[in-house]
């Protein structure tokens, strides 16, 4: 599906009287434009060009023209779509063909957030949809687009954080972390927020934000095989752990699927037996083996293998020496 | 089991101060059968908890007798003589409101109020915080109030979500996770309640029941198909008591 930017010479001409003239005078120019020349009217709504947020604007104005039979199949389709967001209508679900529609809705939608609560409702709508039914991840820029903008206007941003961080994508991690670059502070404070399982991110010792960044998006980088989504959310705990390190897996040096917190292999029986070992440390002893067998692994993988197959206060001794 | 300035003490003469079955009776009994020791600095201290979470047990009850309704945020109310309803849905505390008067008002003009289950949960622990200071003590301690889930609570309450506890106590916060909800109805991912003893649990939105109360009524707002229940998590949220304690008794 083609995306116009605003400032696009493409722009639909009803898209451009809204944007200089508010929604409520758009309504009435569309009717004066209905009553001097239907066809074009329609043509204008029905053209490919136009952005949702009009069609939204002008969704009474349909109605009570008695229009909607004259409408785009993609006109019609989204109307449906947006009542029945609002019915919260379960065929939503099933429906499996409206992905097109719902990424049109909020790709040429999005930055007319704010239009009014009911709008803002349906972009939040839109978005789970999307991400939890179609598992569509292009809306992830969109939708992160969305939440540091509202966060910056200090409205609501809890259900499409949700539907962002849903999509259990490491974009989102990598995404976030370039926020802490941002001219914004509110920006800076909710990456934060989000980031809170990367261990460097509220550190008192970081001068300035682009050391922040580096560190984090190194230790990000270093850790993306053991981090995990957690699904921990703002109305659930004061501070949400979003993702989470496997510290097991780290020290066995085995992969963590970030989305579901499975195992890459499976444990063999020695493995078990570690975990169950590992388990009974201490979080500092823990952290501990699972930072040096990463370092051991990623610089001497045999010296690794050995000190693996050591009995756990060895290998805790070792550790703490330093020595590879 | 209870050690109060480094001596485990015997519950007794304690437990005889309140009424059977009350909850301060409850907690104390679990504290004193368990095996992790409870350390206090003082009997004070302990007697603070007790009071605290006593009063969250009742402002949790008397919240759900109330007309407070359950609204979703972008749609919440509040009774704008107190306070102003903010973008996100919040509850602002309005200046030359005195903070016990705002707190004390969703309470008494409960209609005019609705919201969340989060926010129902802070609201709880205002409340018994207002119950249990003196009033000039709550209003030096909360000057400026945002009601809005957990993400603006004061500091000084303290609030923690404990992974790991040895038991659970009338009081705790807790939380019903419903792992796969309808993505149409996201405020039922999950539900926010208090432990109001004998596992009993309030919860705005859904009123006072069992864990499988709970459990059900998260179930019915899954996707359709799904064959993943809702659970009770095993963290717990408690507040700093011995903090407030300690700064109910500067401040006294």
């Amino acid at each position: 599906m083609r995306r116009y930017n605003s400032g696009s010479i493409y722009m639909n001409y009803l898209d451009r009287y809204r944007l200089k003239n508010g929604a409520d005078k758009l309504k009435i120019h569309f009717n004066n434009l209905y009553s001097k020349n239907k066809n074009y009217a329609l043509m204008l709504l029905n053209s490919s060009t136009l952005k949702f947020p009009s069609l939204f604007v002008l969704k009474d104005e349909i109605k009570r023209l008695g229009i909607y039979n004259n409408l785009s199949t993609r006109n019609k389709s989204a109307l449906d779509i947006t009542d029945k967001i609002f019915n919260n209508d379960i065929s939503l679900i099933y429906e499996k063909n409206n992905r097109d529609i719902l990424s049109w809705i909020l790709n040429t939608g999005y930055t007319v957030d704010g239009l009014n609560q009911r709008y803002d409702e349906l972009l939040d709508k839109t978005a789970i949809l999307l991400v939890k039914v179609h598992n569509d991840t292009n809306c992830l820029d969109a939708l992160e687009n969305l939440i540091f903008s509202r966060h910056r206007k200090g409205a609501y941003i809890y259900d499409i954080v949700w539907a962002f961080l849903e999509s259990k994508n490491p974009k989102c991690i990598d995404m976030l972390a370039k926020r802490l670059l941002s001219n914004n502070e509110k920006d800076i404070q909710l990456s934060k927020k989000l980031l809170d399982f990367v261990p460097c991110i509220n550190s008192e010792n970081i001068r300035s934000k682009t050391e922040l960044y580096h560190n984090a998006t190194k230790w990000i980088k270093d850790n993306l095989n053991f981090i995990y989504y957690h699904g921990e959310h703002f109305h659930q705990t004061p501070s949400p752990c979003t993702f989470r390190l496997s510290l097991e897996n780290k020290y066995l040096q085995n992969t963590t699927h970030l989305k579901s917190n499975d195992n890459k292999r499976s444990y063999t029986d020695w493995e078990v037996a570690a975990i169950d070992n590992f388990r009974k440390l201490d979080s500092d002893s823990q952290k501990l083996l699972s930072d040096y067998s990463h370092y051991l692994h990623k610089h001497n993988s045999n010296k690794w293998k050995s000190w693996i197959e050591k009995s756990i206060s060895e290998q805790l001794s070792i550790a703490k020496s330093g020595t590879i | 089991m209870i050690s109060i300035n480094s001596q485990i003490i015997a519950p007794n003469v304690l437990i005889q101060k309140y009424s059977l079955n009350s909850t301060e009776q409850k907690i104390l009994n679990i504290l004193s059968e368990s095996d992790h020791t409870y350390r206090y600095a003082s009997e004070d201290q302990l007697l603070f908890e007790l009071r605290l979470r006593n009063s969250i047990v009742n402002a949790s009850i008397a919240l759900y007798k109330s007309n407070f309704s359950f609204k979703v945020f972008r749609h919440s109310v509040c009774n704008t003589d107190f306070w102003r309803r903010t973008n996100d849905g919040g509850f602002l505390l309005k200046n030359g409101v005195k903070p016990s008067d705002a707190i004390n008002d969703i309470y008494i003009n409960s209609s005019l109020y609705g919201t969340e289950c989060a926010t129902a949960m802070v609201i709880v622990y205002y409340k018994a915080l207002v119950d249990v200071l003196p009033e000039k003590v709550f209003n030096k301690l909360f000057p400026q109030i945002y009601l809005m889930n957990w993400q603006h609570l004061d500091r000084n309450i303290g609030i923690m979500d404990y992974q790991n506890v040895y038991d659970y106590l009338p009081g705790d916060g807790r939380y019903f996770k419903n792992p796969d909800v309808n993505p149409l109805t996201p405020e039922w991912q999950g539900e926010n309640v208090f432990d109001l003893g004998n596992g009993i649990y309030y919860g705005h939105g859904i009123g006072i029941g069992r864990a499988n109360n709970f459990i059900q009524a998260l179930n019915e707002n899954r996707i359709p198909g799904s064959t993943k229940s809702a659970y009770l998590m095993s963290s717990a949220k408690r507040p700093n008591f011995k903090h407030l304690a300690n700064l109910a008794q500067q401040l006294e």
